[in-house]
């Protein structure tokens, strides 16, 4: 799980363009949108299409998205769950 | 002074010309459907086509057939070519009457037949690469009809809108008696999976406004208006559709692409354009909404809309005043074109209701809101000319290499490519030698847009097909990027434009500005060129002689 938990950070950091971050600023439990990290709906897109190419994950709505993105630990679990690949 | 609509031209999914717009307009037929024409996949996204090939359209238009046009060229001319045969200006009058063009997509269409073969070295056809600049559908418009002068407005959705302001701003500084001012756009693979990716494309006909609405339809087509000195136009006994009463420009300076939850740059836009023209809102009996039925745009816009006209007034409600409808389940999204497309719809409805006043809105990505108000009887617009001497700073221009971390914030700076980080530099700099904090306006000129984003996702579509684009790169990849960034790093809500010009960008810029600044709109614009090259765009332009080069400058023009 910390192994995923880091893969995942580091494809955010690179997705997102995230150049003068490291996984260590990224905090597992702090929310990614809004107060925390601070990403915003775009941002949201690029992480579901990292889930869908990295892990093979499809989304059936925007509330299971939502829910997934919306911390690293929430991504990491539901990774581990539904990943395809 | 006064400016009257002398003549008008139309081309959309619902028909060719005026007349066979008016009548599917009427009977409120919707003309989206299955993509026929464009080479997509996806069915699954009903879009608004124009409902002929090329070939037919370059017929139509008295061309080549075998000349390759691109298809935005191609609609413009129809549409063009309606609006100054119906002026009944002659072909002398003509030479002095210079064309706005708003477009977005210039020949991007042309690029997507070539790139696969371009990028592997196969150079047959490389001329054609010229038609990509938005530019230069505004020059070969311009050519075919001898016009005077040629100008591209590129603020993505808003173009034509902002074209017509642009227009109107040469009327009032007395530059020209006539303008023909308006937008095209043609159906691309580029935009269709770029709104794919920000996943905001409907399977249905849109519903705009509606609780369960869904997304948009992408639509396709071009509309002018001769746009004239009321006393020329009354001397020459030309027919007058309507005046220009008032118009806005506002950044909504909140958010790349979406809207601000109380719809501040649409309301401003909205407000601009009725104090203006000294209209209460409660004159207005009829509001071309932008509705794109996204659930965003459609909460924000409505939102502004109530700010300003009360909360009362409900979207398609036939008892509500005012009467606030959204054509674009018709005809689809136009963007570059929806401002000029929807403001003759809304000129339909006047002639059809006979309203006093009509209103049409459209916004576009960056916050480019804008506003036009049309009224039936002769408004005259304040004063004209009230500053006539400009002074400009000199220009800031960066090499590549200043340090932006101090003025951009690290979350800010992820979607910025390097020279646009130059460019909030340079704005800087401009702006402290100037000692303003907040300009009331910004104009950037630029002659490719976004080329970098742009690349990445040509090559993406050309080497794996229609699949999942990157939203960040589609929403950088216009040419307004770099003037709504600016809007919402230094929270300037005022006037907000993007010229596209193939000579000297910055002199583009501060023409608008000029205008600006002489019709009293604003104190000082900060004035800003940019382009960013990149290597794959860099090896093609080279086979045209014609290299790119990485641009980022800035100046303060402002009233003596």
């Amino acid at each position: 799980m910390e192994q995923l938990k880091l893969q995942l950070k580091e494809q955010i950091i690179d997705a997102l363009n995230l150049e003068d971050m490291t996984p260590a600023d990224i905090e597992d439990a702090a929310p990614l949108f809004g107060e925390g990290l601070g990403l915003d709906s775009i941002d949201a897109l690029e992480l579901i299409m990292i889930l869908d190419k990295q892990y093979g994950i499809k989304f059936a709505d925007k509330q299971a998205s939502k829910a997934a993105l919306a911390s690293i630990d929430a991504m990491a679990a539901y990774v581990t769950e539904h990943r395809t690949k | 002074m006064t400016i009257a609509i002398t003549g008008i031209g139309i081309i959309s999914a619902l028909g060719i010309g005026v007349e066979e717009n008016r009548e599917r307009l009427l009977s409120g037929d919707s003309a989206v459907l299955p993509a026929q024409t464009l080479p997509t996949i996806h069915k699954e996204w009903p879009i608004g086509e124009v409902g002929l090939s090329n070939r037919q359209l370059a017929l139509l238009a008295r061309q080549n057939p075998d000349e390759e046009l691109s298809r935005n060229v191609l609609l413009g001319m129809l549409a063009l070519d309606e609006a100054l045969a119906d002026s009944h200006l002659t072909t002398d009058q003509l030479k002095s009457v210079p064309l706005i063009n708003g477009t977005t997509v210039g020949g991007m269409d042309v690029t997507e037949r070539h790139y696969a073969q371009w990028r592997q070295g196969d150079y047959a056809q490389i001329e054609s690469i010229w038609q990509h600049e938005a530019d230069m559908t505004s020059a070969m418009l311009a050519q075919c009809f001898s016009l005077a002068d040629y100008t591209t407005v590129s603020t993505a959705c808003s173009s034509a809108l902002n074209a017509l302001i642009h227009g109107a701003g040469i009327l009032r500084i007395g530059a020209a008696k006539r303008v023909v001012v308006g937008g095209t756009e043609a159906m691309t693979l580029f935009h269709l999976n770029g709104f794919a990716s920000l996943g905001i494309l409907s399977e249905h006909v849109c519903r705009p406004f509606a609780d369960d609405r869904d997304g948009i339809n992408l639509g396709e087509g071009a509309a002018y208006l001769v746009l004239e000195d009321a006393d020329c136009a009354r001397e020459r006994g030309a027919k007058i559709y309507g005046y220009i009463a008032g118009y806005g420009n506002c950044c909504d300076a909140y958010h790349q692409t979406a809207s601000s939850p109380e719809g501040d740059g649409a309301y401003d836009a909205m407000r601009a354009a009725l104090q203006m023209a000294g209209v209460r809102p409660e004159q207005v009996p009829y509001i071309n909404a932008h509705g794109t039925a996204t659930p965003n745009n459609d909460a924000s816009e409505l939102c502004a809309i109530h700010r300003l006209f009360g909360d009362r007034c409900l979207p398609f409600d036939t008892q509500s005043t005012p009467y606030i409808e959204s054509t674009k389940p018709l005809t689809g999204h136009t963007t570059s074109a929806s401002g000029s497309i929807e403001l003759i719809f809304a000129l339909m409805r006047m002639q059809e209701h006979g309203y006093d006043f009509v209103l049409s809105n459209a916004f576009g990505f960056g916050g480019n809101d804008s506003s036009v108000l049309i009224g039936r009887e002769a408004v005259s617009l304040p004063e004209d000319t009230v500053v006539t001497q400009l002074k400009m700073t000199r220009d800031m221009v960066s090499d590549g290499s200043l340090d932006y971390k101090p003025y951009i914030p690290a979350m800010q700076a992820r979607r910025l490519t390097p020279m646009l980080r130059q460019l909030v530099v340079v704005a800087h700099k401009a702006l402290e030698m100037a000692s303003i904090e907040v300009p009331d306006a910004i104009i950037v000129g630029t002659q490719w847009g976004g080329m970098q984003p742009t690349m990445q996702l040509l090559e993406q579509l050309t080497t794996q097909g229609e699949t999942d684009l990157s939203p960040a790169q589609f929403m950088s990849s216009t040419h307004n990027c770099a003037a709504g960034m600016l809007a919402r790093l230094l929270h300037c809500k005022g006037y907000n434009s993007t010229l596209v010009s193939s000579a000297d960008t910055l002199a583009a810029a501060k023409s608008d500005a000029a205008l600006l600044i002489m019709t009293g709109l604003a104190r000082n614009v900060l004035v800003c060129a940019f382009d960013e090259t990149d290597a794959q765009w860099q090896t093609l332009l080279e086979q045209i002689d014609h290299p790119a080069h990485d641009i980022a400058k800035a100046c303060i023009v402002c009233g003596d």
